[in-house]
């Protein structure tokens, strides 16, 4: 196990170094004077924003050395200072993570408390209209793009509810219950896609431990369907769906962007966004890479829980 | 659907159900595997449907305004924002343009996008994949890891970055789909040509003495393709999500093009009295994507039976 875990993390390094050089490239290699790209003519070119920028990116030096200069800095925990506001990087996407955590747990409740009940359901009343019911909503929401859903769900709240508070985004520091109200509809929205994508990996590996010989005897020596189901079944179809859950989290990733969009969500997918609306390339090229690190080390760590929850694994 | 490693990674089945070869009935006559899977194809109800729904998408994406009355482009300010009608059976936009006629132009614009982003995304992806696959070594290993970083990112936040470097336009957001469904083209196509190298007939075919490129285009690439035929078809339906998602946040096609995307995005500053102009793009993406979805399933299900029967 041990070994595994070593090896698993020798190979990350050459996989955070790819990120961090297609972060570089991307962002800070651009075609044409850089800086005059970077500052775009829409913006007021104020003297000190390219000044700030001049200095950060070390524009005289080869390029290897100034992708050497900005890891070492990224290594040492400084992600450089925005162009616009001065404020450093990190203060700031530090200063809006817990809007996307809180979101992502958001999500995973919902995935959890209905995906996983539903794909049960409709396994276990597999071929009656319960089943079909819910396998044809399954396939609608998961092609229903979830960014057009919250749009609608934001205007039938605003024109039928807008009393509720439910568009209010409160920080929990302030009051945590509006905290929460204002985070249930950019969590059941954000979980949408993986919601269906369970219910259909639930009802499969259900089906499939139904079918175990262990459950016809856990029948055949009489025990009632409601212990067949919790101690024979369910545990044992879970493991595929533990697994899938943690790589939707990159999922969930992703759709930050969109929900924080929609929902007004003071969270680091807004802040891309803002980002590449004014052109503050160094905001954008470390919330990218401070996303992507943390997707890289979730995955990491779902693969790890993986091989330790399943005995058959082996490295 | 919305991240492209979910459909490879785990394919809706228990890891323990994999393994066993082809599964070729032995019947009165045998047929080829992809006779066989086109056979199974063509009796899927819900493959079918979504088969008539692309085939509905592509017509109208090549026929476009010659189905309709009016023009996508030009505006028309006294009938600006009105609401569905015989004469307008969408609906207006602010500029008085007609919706229907907007919204088949937008579907030329997520075919374009889609079968151009996954054609390249095939066209980058299969040499790779081969090569990684069949020689490994120091050249597999560096695309592999190419593959891990494209993967590193969840994917709209990648293509979100490509397209904002390289700037918003139609081109590179086909791009940008198309480096990160390459990707898990590489790795489906490495993962069957692994599987496929040490077969007999390979062997047979390297004895008597068949070069390298021989091999691998007559012998390895028709067994490795079906996988990827499946795949593409999940990425088309993906690269119309990509691409109306960029588009909505701005990020993609640029206006006046009537992109599906876009017009959701001018749409929102007049939802409250025009829901409309919301309503239908978003009808249009279902429509899309649940056309290719239900078309990969039934292509999934037919190269791999052994799915089709839960």
């Amino acid at each position: 196990m041990l070994r595994y875990i070593a090896h698993r993390l020798l190979g990350l390094i050459p996989v955070l170094i790819g990120v961090s050089l297609l972060v570089f490239l991307s962002v800070w290699v651009i075609p044409g004077d850089v800086v005059d790209i970077m500052m775009g003519d829409e913006m007021a070119q104020s003297a000190a924003a390219i000044e700030r920028l001049r200095a950060q990116m070390n524009l005289d030096e080869p390029i290897h050395i100034r992708y050497l200069t900005w890891i070492g800095n990224v290594l040492q925990g400084d992600l450089g200072v925005s162009l616009i506001s001065g404020e450093p990087v990190l203060d700031q996407i530090l200063r809006r993570a817990p809007v996307n955590f809180q979101l992502m747990l958001m999500a995973m409740f919902f995935i959890i408390v209905i995906g996983i009940p539903l794909g049960t359901l409709a396994a276990y009343k597999q071929f009656t209209w319960i089943d079909n019911t819910i396998r044809i909503g399954a396939i609608f929401g998961y092609v229903i793009p979830n960014f057009w859903l919250a749009t609608i769900a934001v205007l039938i709240v605003s024109l039928y509810f807008p009393r509720s508070g439910v568009l209010n985004y409160v920080p929990f520091s302030e009051d945590p219950i509006a905290n929460i109200r204002g985070l249930l509809l950019p969590g059941l929205v954000l979980s949408l896609t993986t919601v269906t994508y369970i219910v259909r990996l639930t009802r499969a590996t259900v089906l499939d431990a139904l079918r175990q010989d262990y459950v016809r005897t856990a029948r055949a020596k009489g025990l009632s369907e409601r212990i067949v189901m919790t101690v024979h079944v369910i545990p044992n179809s879970m493991i595929p769906v533990a697994t899938v859950l943690g790589i939707q989290v990159g999922v969930l990733i992703g759709g930050l962007v969109l929900t924080e969009e929609i929902f007004m969500l003071p969270g680091i997918g807004r802040m891309i966004l803002l980002s590449i609306e004014s052109r503050d390339f160094m905001v954008l090229a470390g919330s990218i890479l401070f996303v992507a690190v943390i997707f890289v080390l979730v995955n990491l760590i779902i693969d790890i829980l993986y091989a330790f929850l399943d005995p058959r694994i082996r490295y | 659907m919305h991240d492209t490693r979910t459909i490879s990674r785990t394919d809706e089945r228990p890891p323990d159900a994999a393994g066993s070869d082809d599964a070729v009935a032995e019947t009165d006559q045998v047929l080829s595997p992809t006779r066989l899977a086109w056979k199974s194809f063509r009796r899927s109800k819900l493959g079918l449907v979504g088969s008539l729904m692309v085939l509905l998408l592509i017509v109208i994406a090549i026929g476009g305004e010659q189905f309709s009355p009016y023009d996508a482009y030009s505006m028309d300010s006294s009938v600006s924002l009105e609401p569905p009608s015989l004469a307008h059976p969408a609906g207006t936009d602010r500029f008085g343009r007609d919706q229907l006629t907007r919204l088949m132009e937008g579907t030329r614009i997520s075919m374009l996008v889609s079968f151009v982003a996954v054609v390249l995304s095939l066209v980058i992806g299969i040499p790779l994949g081969l090569i990684a696959g069949y020689y490994g070594g120091l050249a597999g290993t560096v695309i592999m890891r190419g593959v891990d970083v494209v993967f590193a990112f969840p994917t709209i936040l990648l293509a979100l970055m490509l397209v904002a470097t390289l700037g918003a336009s139609l081109p590179n957001l086909i791009l940008a789909i198309a480096v990160i469904f390459q990707a898990n083209v590489v790795r489906i196509v490495r993962a069957s040509v692994m599987s496929v190298k040490e077969r007999e007939f390979v062997e047979a075919a390297r004895a008597v003495g068949a070069r390298d490129s021989v091999i691998m285009a007559q012998f390895i690439l028709p067994n490795v393709l079906s996988p990827v035929i499946v795949q593409a078809t999940f990425h088309l339906s993906l690269a119309i999500f990509i691409e109306a998602a960029l588009s909505f946040l701005g990020l993609g096609t640029q206006p006046p093009t009537p992109s599906w995307g876009l017009m959701l995005n001018e749409s929102r500053t007049f939802i409250e009295f025009a829901p409309w102009l919301t309503i239908f793009p978003g009808l249009a993406i279902i429509f899309a994507v649940l056309g290719f979805n239900l078309m990969g399933d039934a292509l999934r299900d037919a190269f791999d039976p052994r799915l089709s029967q839960r």
